[in-house]
């Protein structure tokens, strides 16, 4: 490379200021919010991919009359005797709408003297000290409940209202954090027993059982067979929610397509600007550079080098500008669109997911392009006799 | 030199404006170190038969030999290589770049070479010096006089060493006392050696001691 050329071509982006600016701003802005838009996608699926792969591998619920309703806890013992089954194991748990800031915590029952049906449970177990709280009713909680309570002055205790209107008071033991915040950020673990006080679950009942089956091919026929034993209950296999929230994914995806193909637009526009020709200062520069002996290949790579250095300074600028707006600000206003479906739900931490693919689609969509755009009509100019372009 | 064999050009003009016969059949000899003054209205075709000579422009028929070599028909490639190694062009708009610095738009024709940053800023340096343009060299051209763009556009023109000079109505935009600046300029320039091709119909120039030949041209003929 030629540093001459290299020096000249900043130049003269430096030349036309004003110009280059605006075409550095609109590009960046276009790669900001292409990249913001597929940054986030990428964040959430991962976020979605994290969660599904946490979860049990067949949940069982009963239904009436077309909803879920509690079950027999002794359902466990039949499950756990199906070939092929490792584990069942019952679950209490069920949401606590706190009015005051109008959120929906998930209220889940742990056996903390056992290994967590849930991995992403697993560490909250492992760090917690059980015996330091057997006496009291207490509870650990997600990021996002802690948050909200202490936003509503709750720093060490919360009084829960059962349906039925008694005052449970519990302790705020402590705080955990799972694989993903999608999972836990709103999830309240307390004992089995304080969870039954209360959500008002008798003794005999249970929300749901999960089901261990460490052979994934033979899921489908213990699904299968707990179907066949109990015929009213609604058996759910870990692939079956998977499609579940990718059909919800995949909807929210369609409403990124359209921004994602809008900005694409506006891209599609600023590049046509450009390759629908050189106006007549550009050409006439061009002009004199041939007349003082630059060949076609100098003024190509002048081109070259100029919306090189344009395209890449917007790209930088833009990647950086999303990774700071998806990961440090949270996507603000885009967000919404994916997470409209929980706005019930305490704040979701986006986690830090870059897919090389997508920067490098980004890329690929739109650096070569423009520099393409401008290098087609300044070698259309190029290629012409110096003293026609001049006239 | 210069040698011009049956040289005509043809300009198309697009839709209906049909074609303009800019040159018909010019001949022409030329010599070095010689000075030679192309005389004739605007619209003669003396411009056209500069930028022929300059390899800026085809000629439609005909051969044009320079320093030995045929030019006619040169590819672009080295059309520009001769133009950059062999001529020195000074424009009657002197074709400047405004926004750029008296400095800068001197080394134009040296920056696709390869000679370092250091060695060409020092030779517009001497050739801007030489001409008497000492300061302002960091001055957009744009802010600078008539005639200190004028210099602007000869140091150019000279900063590759070139052995003709071409000046396409040079003194069309300058007063009495910049024109005779330019005549001293061309002095000089002869004194060098160089061979020096002046279209022009500025009458200063027709009777002029240093000029060795006076070429009419009229309807792009050679009269």
């Amino acid at each position: 490379m030629n540093s001459k050329l290299f020096f000249f071509a900043l130049d003269s982006l430096w030349r036309r200021g004003g110009k280059n600016l605006a075409v550095l701003a609109v590009f960046t802005l276009i790669i900001t919010l292409l990249a913001s838009i597929l940054l986030l996608g990428g964040s959430l699926k991962k976020e979605l991919d994290l969660t599904l792969d946490s979860l049990p591998d067949i949940t069982v619920q009963k239904l009436s009359a077309g909803r879920q309703t509690l079950l027999d806890s002794d359902m466990v013992y039949t499950i756990t005797s199906i070939p092929g089954v490792s584990l069942a194991r019952e679950r209490v748990w069920g949401y606590y709408y706190f009015q005051n800031a109008g959120v929906n915590f998930t209220v889940m029952g742990l056996d903390f003297f056992l290994p967590p049906y849930r991995e992403s449970l697993r560490k909250a177990v492992e760090d917690f000290d059980i015996t330091a709280h057997m006496d009291e009713d207490f509870m650990i909680v997600g990021e996002g409940v802690k948050a909200t309570l202490n936003a509503n002055y709750y720093t060490d205790f919360f009084n829960f209202i059962t349906s039925s209107g008694t005052i449970k008071k519990v302790n705020l033991a402590g705080t955990f954090k799972g694989v993903t915040s999608l999972e836990t950020n709103d999830v309240i673990l307390m004992p089995i027993a304080l969870a039954r006080e209360v959500l008002e679950i008798e003794e005999t009942l249970a929300t749901d059982i999960v089901v261990t089956v460490p052979n994934p091919v033979e899921i489908p026929t213990v699904v299968g067979k707990i179907r066949e034993v109990y015929p009213g209950s609604r058996v759910i296999a870990k692939e079956d929610i998977r499609s579940s929230y990718q059909n919800i994914f995949d909807y929210k995806s369609g409403i990124f397509l359209a921004l994602f193909i809008t900005v694409f637009f506006a891209f599609f526009i600023l590049v046509y600007e450009k390759a629908s020709g050189l106006n007549a200062a550009e050409r006439r520069e061009i002009g004199i550079l041939k007349a003082v002996g630059w060949r076609i290949e100098d003024v190509v790579r002048l081109k070259l080098t100029e919306s090189s250095l344009l395209a890449l300074s917007a790209f930088g600028v833009g990647i950086m500008l999303a990774l700071f707006y998806v990961f440090i600000l949270e996507a603000p206003l885009l967000i919404d669109l994916f997470s409209g479906y929980s706005i019930l739900k305490p704040k979701v931490q986006l986690p830090l997911f870059i897919d090389p693919y997508t920067i490098g689609l980004i890329f690929i969509a739109t650096v070569p392009i423009y520099i393409a755009a401008v290098i087609i009509p300044s070698w259309r100019a190029a290629v012409i006799d110096a003293d026609e372009v001049m006239r | 030199m210069i040698c011009l064999e049956k040289v005509t050009k043809i300009f198309e003009q697009g839709g209906e404006g049909g074609s303009v016969h800019s040159l018909k059949s010019v001949s022409l000899h030329i010599r070095p170190r010689e000075l030679v003054v192309l005389k004739g209205v605007s619209g003669s075709g003396k411009s056209t038969l500069l930028s022929i000579i300059a390899a800026m422009g085809k000629p439609t028929s005909g051969e044009v030999i320079v320093d030995g070599k045929s030019i006619a028909k040169l590819p672009d490639h080295f059309a520009s290589l001769f133009r950059r190694n062999h001529i020195g062009m000074i424009f009657q708009k002197f074709h400047l770049i405004g926004e750029m610095s008296t400095l800068d738009n001197v080394t134009l024709p040296l920056i696709p070479g390869d000679e370092d940053t250091d060695t060409i800023r020092e030779k517009a340096y001497r050739i801007l010096k030489s001409l008497g343009v000492k300061k302002r060299l960091g001055t957009p051209v744009k802010n600078l006089s008539g005639g200190e763009q004028q210099r602007v556009a000869i140091a150019r023109a000279l900063v590759t060493n070139p052995e003709i000079i071409l000046a396409d109505e040079p003194t069309a935009n300058l007063d009495r006392k910049l024109t005779l600046d330019f005549i001293d300029i061309l002095k000089r320039l002869k004194q060098e050696g160089k061979t020096i091709l002046i279209a022009t119909h500025d009458p200063v120039f027709f009777d002029l001691g240093i000029v060795d030949r006076v070429i009419e041209i009229d309807e792009g003929r050679v009269v």
